[in-house]
């Protein structure tokens, strides 16, 4: 078993399989072996890790993404696809779902990443910048030469 | 912020001081009156009106664009605060690469099942859209969509300023080209846009060495000439369409010299109404060729030839294509292995050239060979498939078969023969043939065709292994009772026969011992119903009798399975058994489809065959949207029989 320590201190006791869906908990338990020792995570607050450990725990069996897949995945192939348990974990409202993305990223839990970039890409796919704007709470902050450069930009995607 | 207020008075206070401060000293201007006051006269008080007005205007300048700056200053400081600022920069690039690949696949019509569709063009705008629309939401997302280079890779707008900023912004990633005329264009349109791509080709190519995709459409060549000397190495993806009917095309003396360098990455092309001669290195080594309304100026032996340079191919599509016509038989050679074909489609092709392909390839068991073919009076199915020596040899699928669909009436010109392997349902999308016949002019008549193909069935196609025949529409005055007997005892080990919309007169050739079908445990019907009788072409189906539908299942003693769907319930309840009528003593599964049948003449049925126990095994009924079985109906059934299956589709 390994015990994490929130950057609110909390405790979360799990098992190894688990935890080691974090490449950066991997690497670090491979770093210091058989150890007792409380694994801090200081950018990561209790509610987020409790989400995070659903999300390991749900996909512990799965085979960890190799470097190889990794370098082969091509971007042009990507699609926004999300399996439908993933798709339910991840209904939660926008705070969390940055939250779990940040999480994601520092603990380099690379299908978790993708789950909540995928969402929040299928949340803007589609949308004008307004809407986009509306959505995340975004203000308009060009000045007006630099919105007439957009508007002429904008005619280059009609003018097809 | 209180602060700022004291801030914009001092400066606006400054700037009217800095305005007035300037000598007073008034210039004469040309045609002024002199004055004896010269702060009086008219002129001087116009140009000290003038002088004021441009401070006015300067000054209003000035703040708007202090003003402006604040507002925007203020407006990013906010964004900074809001939640997806939290996201760091490489994060939401990667959102937005996700976002464009979804973009891609929208706009892609590959993307959408393989169907190439007008309707899919209508999405073709998305990925430009996104690209532009990301970097126009706010400074910072501007700021990190102009610096995500996968989201300029695609461009898919003839616009030079467009083509100039993705090739900046790409970064030296491989780019994907894709011009598409817009919908619904002009003449004046269409050529505008052809020059619009003609202005574009020279940004395009000072970065040749990253096309990784290129498609041109509905451009006609001379409108990117300057492509051919070139040869773009990484070029994965070639799509050329040109215009219908493009006689100027067409007559190009240097049509010969198109794209003739090597292609060495090329694996998928696409040429439409564009004639690049089949020697053309861009032929080799493809993993799909896709060819459409093209007259080839060479002979189908120099195609063949050209598949044997593409071992690896997978899909072969080709629509509207006419080879040289050279009476020579072709000379018999092996056959080219293309044992990593997985479709063969073709559309308006002529027998001569589908039938010399399939001799010419060996293709492995599981590819899937589809299309429309056009029939010429004298053309047999001899004509397209290989002879029964040398399927086994290039086409073994076709010795696999094990369910066969012969539909007489795909529509007033239309038949077709569906096959599939190892599955007796051909519904199912595994089929492995799948041609719809269509006479070539109107001197062939499409009856004598079907029929004719029809008597091929067994003989020159020999389906030794076909357990399931399904008939649709077959009319007495299309597949005459003798004609369906001869080829029915050829194939008399099949276990499975099916009559959708069939005339009755082929099932009396059963009922009066002309047929025997020995082998057979599953008969189904569909659309056996006086008033229901479909009016396609302008046949008058004639609809079997009780009385003859029972001589038909007393010759078929070993029956296991019957179906009905949507037939006369006065057919149904002929498996009613009596003391004097026992019918089908084997019957396991009566499965009753979209059937008027009541509850209580279900129940009689089924009891009726249990009284005999032991002659008659009726285990299980299959009710399947049919009306007037309720859930008491289905109770009951249960008490009779061991199993009822209700299902609603």
């Amino acid at each position: 078993m390994v015990n994490l320590v929130t950057s609110d201190n909390e405790s979360f006791t799990v098992e190894k399989a688990v935890a080691s869906r974090s490449v950066l908990i991997k690497n670090m338990l491979e770093d210091v072996g058989e150890s007792d020792q409380p694994i801090p995570l200081p950018n990561v607050t209790a509610s987020v890790l409790k989400k995070v450990l659903e999300y390991c725990d749900h996909h512990k069996n799965e085979p960890m993404p190799t470097s190889e897949d990794l370098a082969a995945e091509d971007t042009r192939k990507r699609t926004t696809d999300i399996g439908e348990w993933d798709q339910k974990f991840i209904q939660v409202d926008q705070e969390m779902l940055f939250e779990i993305i940040l999480a994601a990223n520092y603990l380099d839990i690379k299908p978790l990443l993708d789950v909540g970039c995928k969402t929040v890409a299928n949340m803007i796919k589609g949308k004008t910048p307004e809407e986009i704007r509306k959505l995340f709470n975004i203000v308009n902050d060009f000045t007006p030469e630099e919105e007439a450069q957009i508007k002429k930009e904008n005619e280059w995607a009609e003018d097809r | 912020m209180e602060a700022f207020i004291p801030q914009m008075q001092q400066l606006m206070l400054d700037l009217v001081g800095n305005m007035t401060a300037g000598p007073k000293a008034p210039r004469k201007l040309v045609g002024e009156d002199d004055c004896k006051q010269p702060d009086d006269c008219p002129g001087s008080l116009i140009r000290e009106l003038r002088i004021f007005a441009e401070a006015r205007d300067f000054a209003v300048e000035v703040i708007k664009k202090f003003m402006e700056s604040k507002v925007s200053e203020l407006a990013s400081r906010h964004n900074r605060t809001v939640a997806i600022s939290s996201l760091p920069n490489e994060v939401l690039s990667i959102i937005f690469e996700y976002a464009h690949a979804a973009a891609v696949a929208d706009a892609d019509p590959e993307e959408v099942e393989g169907e190439v569709t007008k309707d899919a063009k209508g999405k073709h705008k998305a990925p430009v859209r996104f690209a532009l629309c990301a970097s126009h939401v706010s400074k910072s997302w501007r700021d990190i969509a102009i610096n995500t280079p996968w989201l300029w890779t695609r461009i898919d707008a003839p616009v030079l300023r467009f083509v100039d900023t993705c090739l900046s912004r790409s970064k030296g990633l491989p780019l994907n080209i894709m011009f598409q005329k817009p919908s619904a264009a002009t003449l004046a349109d269409r050529v505008q846009y052809e020059e619009s791509v003609e202005r574009c080709i020279p940004s395009l190519l000072t970065h040749v060495e990253r096309w990784q995709s290129l498609a041109l459409s509905d451009v006609r060549p001379i409108y990117y000439l300057s492509i051919f000397p070139f040869s773009p190495a990484t070029l994965e993806k070639l799509d050329l369409t040109g215009i219908v009917n493009d006689d100027q095309t067409d007559q190009i003396p240097f049509r010969s010299q198109m794209l003739t360098k090597k292609l060495p990455r090329l694996r998928e092309l696409t040429l439409c109404d564009i004639k690049i001669p089949i020697s053309s290195p861009i032929y080799r080594n493809l993993i799909s060729l896709t060819l459409e309304r093209i007259s080839f100026d060479d002979p189908i032996e120099d195609f063949i030839r050209t598949l044997g340079s593409c071992p690896l191919i997978e899909t072969l599509t080709l629509v509207d294509i006419f080879f040289l016509d050279d009476e020579d038989p072709l000379p018999s050679n092996p056959p080219i292995a293309l044992l990593h074909l997985k479709e063969m489609q073709f559309h308006a092709l002529y027998t001569y050239a589908l039938g010399d392909i399939l001799s010419s390839i060996r293709t492995p068991p599981t590819v899937q060979i589809y299309g429309h073919c056009l029939l010429d009076v004298d053309d047999n199915l001899d004509l397209i498939f290989p002879r029964s020596g040398i399927v086994f040899n290039t086409t073994p699928s076709l010795s696999e078969i094990t369910s066969l669909t012969f539909n007489f009436m795909v529509n007033e010109t239309t038949f077709s023969l569906t096959c599939a392997s190892g599955t007796f349902d051909a519904d199912t999308s595994d089929f492995i043939l799948k041609i719809e016949f269509e006479p070539a002019g109107d001197w062939v008549s499409v009856d004598a065709l079907s029929r004719r193909i029809f008597l091929n069935l067994g003989r020159v196609f020999p389906l030794p292994n076909l357990v399931s025949l399904t008939l649709v529409g077959a009319a007495p005055n299309v597949l005459r009772p003798p004609d369906f007997v001869k080829v029915l005892r050829r194939l008399s080990h099949i276990t499975h026969l099916k009559f959708d919309y069939c005339s009755a007169t082929l099932m009396n050739t059963v009922g009066s011992g002309r047929l025997s079908l020995p082998n057979l445990t599953s008969l189904s019907f569909s659309d056996l119903m006086e008033l229901k009788m479909r009016p396609a072409k302008q046949y008058i189906m004639q609809m079997i009798s009780p009385v003859d539908f029972c001589a038909m299942l007393a010759r078929l003693p070993t029956l296991e399975t019957i179906q009905f769907t949507n037939c006369s319930v006065g057919l149904i309840q002929t498996l009613e058994s009596t003391r004097a009528k026992r019918l089908c003593p084997r019957l396991e599964d009566l499965i009753l489809e979209k059937c008027d049948i009541s509850g209580a003449d279900l129940i009689a049925l089924a009891e009726s065959r249990t009284k005999w126990r032991g002659e008659e095994v009726l285990d299980t009924i299959w009710v399947v949207d049919c009306a007037g079985v309720d859930e008491q109906t289905i109770a009951r059934l249960e008490d009779i029989v061991s199993q009822v299956q209700v299902l609603r589709r």
